[in-house]
């Protein structure tokens, strides 16, 4: 590039930072989205374990293994004392429209994230495509978060209707999915279905954090053996 | 009491630390996760909700992440997923207009300073690039990210990249001669 081109990006490569206040004011918002996504009803005595530092105890114990699922379903985060989330941080309160088009989807490392169609823009006047029919990050979350809660509450019929009707070719959540699946099926009693599905998850998700709960589930046959 | 996914303590306990933590990715690359973003194209509306998107996914992917791969490839990876469906929204529903996009300089040009004034430049000129051309162009020229590194954030290959990239610096060049000579010409 020309040199005047280099000076120019030179001038302005290292502007454009956010202000320390801009960095305080996203992480208040960020625990407390966090703190809203994690599962109702987690005992206030969980969640002052937490409190303000929340970040560092959430990284000492937990050490960065944190699923999805666990962390929907394990982490009382306490938001007490921070800001107040965005209104749409928290999974459960996005309209259906908005969880259906409109939230960011989960970029895997190495994906061709840029290969989608292109939408229209009123600017570029692009060519029109439809945009690809993917589930985003909150419909996915949304949906753990439901099939979670029927799981919770012994309702495994529930948690597969939830589970067919939200059908997907994303395979971000894949685990996180299969291994709900083979719990619901688990508690509807179908416990063939569960130990071949699992059979599976092995297979397809050899390091899954889910692994755990499906050994301790009916889909462990060996487990079924014990006395 | 039917099986959870919910990992026991002692199991959690029992795998080997990862060399990151969210707070650790948080403090040290939410600097450059905002700066990206912002040249990216999320408007400063939306770019507090776009940072925390990011790291949401961050905190809930953290334990898929392949510690030997680099950590900023990754958050710019999605940085960059994030961006695009921001961007996305914004001209779908079509009540932001582009230059919104544009960070809020102040009042009048006359008033800014020459720092401002050019980062203002800046985002006017990413503004003409499209998406796969701004991409490139910010974490090449931007973020000095190397072709490989960008190669494995886009999950495109070495070509494409390269001819991206010599594409966009072209047209950033041509306008950026473009708006000096206008601002010399009287």
């Amino acid at each position: 590039m020309r040199p005047e081109t280099e000076a120019f990006l030179s001038l302005v490569r290292d502007a454009d930072h956010p202000s320390r206040a801009d960095e305080e004011r996203v992480l208040r918002a960020l625990t407390a989205s966090i703190a809203a996504s994690a599962t109702p009803g987690t005992s206030a005595s969980d969640r002052s374990a937490f409190g303000q530092t929340w970040f560092a105890k959430l990284s000492a114990p937990i050490g960065g293994k944190l699923s999805l699922l666990a962390a929907l379903t394990s982490v009382g985060l306490g938001a007490g004392d921070t800001a107040p989330a965005r209104r749409d941080a928290n999974v459960a309160q996005l309209s259906s429209a908005e969880r259906a088009t409109s939230a960011p989807t989960l970029p895997p490392a190495g994906t061709a994230v840029l290969e989608a169609p292109p939408t229209t823009t009123a600017a570029a006047g692009a060519r029109a495509r439809p945009d690809p029919q993917v589930n985003t990050l909150r419909a996915e979350l949304a949906l753990l978060r439901e099939v979670q809660a029927a799981l919770k509450r012994g309702d495994g019929a529930a948690a597969l209707r939830a589970l067919d009707a939200h059908r997907t070719k994303d395979r971000t959540l894949q685990a996180e999915r299969s291994a709900a699946r083979i719990l619901a099926l688990c508690q509807v009693g179908l416990t063939a279905e569960a130990q071949k599905a699992a059979t599976e998850f092995a297979r397809r998700h050899p390091s899954s954090l889910q692994r755990e709960a499906i050994a301790n589930s009916c889909a462990n046959s060996q487990r079924n053996m014990e006395p | 009491m039917a099986p959870s996914l919910t990992l026991p303590a002692d199991v959690v306990t029992e795998v080997a630390p990862r060399p990151a933590s969210v707070e650790v990715v948080y403090r040290q690359y939410f600097g450059a996760t905002w700066r990206v973003l912002r040249r990216l194209g999320v408007s400063d509306a939306q770019l507090d909700d776009a940072a925390q998107d990011v790291f949401l996914v961050v905190h809930r992917r953290l334990a898929e992440f392949d510690a030997s791969s680099p950590l900023r490839s990754w958050l710019f990876a999605i940085a960059v997923r994030v961006a695009s469906d921001y961007r996305r929204r914004r001209s779908r529903r079509r009540t932001e207009p582009l230059d919104e996009c544009i960070p809020d300089a102040g009042p009048s040009p006359m008033q800014l300073s020459e720092m401002q004034e050019s980062v203002r430049l800046l985002h006017e000129l990413l503004n003409e690039l499209d998406e796969k051309k701004r991409t490139v162009f910010v974490l090449a020229e931007l973020e000095q990210l190397s072709v490989p590194e960008i190669t494995q954030v886009l999950g495109v290959n070495l070509n494409t990249v390269y001819s991206r990239l010599r594409s966009a610096r072209q047209q950033f060049e041509t306008a950026l001669l473009l708006r000096r000579s206008s601002e010399e010409t009287p």
